[in-house]
């Protein structure tokens, strides 16, 4: 019963707020779509670069090389006598 | 209490169904409120993988580079999740676009979304809201039963195009809006987490820990 009223309530709730969450998705997807033009222009760009706008970041390679050192830290030795 | 006494039995009963109806409303809108705040949270967990192992691997040591990065990354996403329904859109533009060059037949816009003429609305029931029967009630005056029906779903060869370009641009305009859902989502839980997962807690801490080891 608790649950249904808390249901309810939160019904109320999402009533009265429905405009500032309609305006909030409006202004995120105008915002959206200026990122998205402006991507589409960079990605363009790159592509006659010979990149792409989904390559890895500077941060995503360092990352990747510290996992790769783990990984090698933690794999068994491989240079032991032949079974 | 009084006044309800004064009510007749019809109006008594028509008070209880409009209030099941206000409650059936409210839960629906609630519940439907809670079903997109969870598609939102596993919308979000898109950051979680993008950005999990940075965080781990200590590339990334505070709130400004982690922001910094998630919402490149976001933006990138974005674009990716956009790219489709607005192709679509493009081409269903287009569609309509050369529809009219061939046949030089502007009208087709005007009754985009006529129920009698090459309309969408061909398609659906259409109910004369405007002349909807009424009753008054407890000095209220409210809808009393189902407007006329202006138009029972029926196929109109002529709407072809008008069915082809509405249906289109409202599967891309829902697509818009779940990927835009998304864009909120990922941007909430970026400054969420950018607020959280790098801050300096005493609560952590037990000085006794320290003088034990």
């Amino acid at each position: 019963m608790i649950q249904f009223l808390k249901i309810i309530l939160l019904g109320i709730l999402y009533i009265v707020i429905s405009p500032l969450l309609v305006a909030i998705l409006a202004l995120a997807m105008v915002y959206g779509l200026f990122v998205f033009v402006f991507l589409l222009f960079k990605s363009v760009f790159l592509f006659f670069t010979g990149c792409t706008i989904f390559s890895d970041y500077p941060e995503d390679v360092a990352a990747k090389k510290i996992l790769g050192q783990i990984k090698e830290g933690n794999a068994p030795a491989s240079t032991g006598t032949p079974q | 209490m009084r006044w309800l006494i004064t009510l007749s039995e019809k109006e008594q009963r028509m008070l209880i169904i409009l209030f099941i109806l206000l409650v059936a409303v409210l839960a629906l809108v609630g519940l439907i409120g809670v079903g997109v705040r969870k598609i939102m949270a596993f919308q979000a967990r898109k950051v979680d993988e993008g950005m999990s192992y940075l965080v781990t691997t200590k590339v990334i040591k505070d709130e400004r580079h982690f922001r910094y990065v998630a919402r490149k990354k976001n933006y990138r996403l974005v674009f990716a999740q956009y790219f489709f329904p607005l192709v679509i859109l493009g081409l269903d533009v287009l569609f309509l676009y050369l529809y009219i060059a061939i046949s030089g037949n502007q009208a087709i816009i005007q009754e985009m979304f006529s129920h009698d003429a090459r309309g969408v609305g061909t398609l659906f029931f259409v109910f004369d809201w405007a002349n909807i029967p009424t009753a008054t009630f407890f000095g209220l005056v409210l809808p009393s039963d189902w407007p006329p029906l202006l138009n029972a779903p029926h196929f109109v060869l002529a709407a072809w195009p008008n069915y082809i370009f509405v249906t289109l641009a409202s599967v891309s305009a829902v697509w818009l809006m779940v990927a835009t859902q998304a864009f909120i989502a990922r941007s909430w839980r970026i400054y969420k987490k950018s607020r959280t997962i790098f801050i300096k807690s005493l609560d952590a801490i037990n000085t006794l820990d320290n003088i034990n080891k």
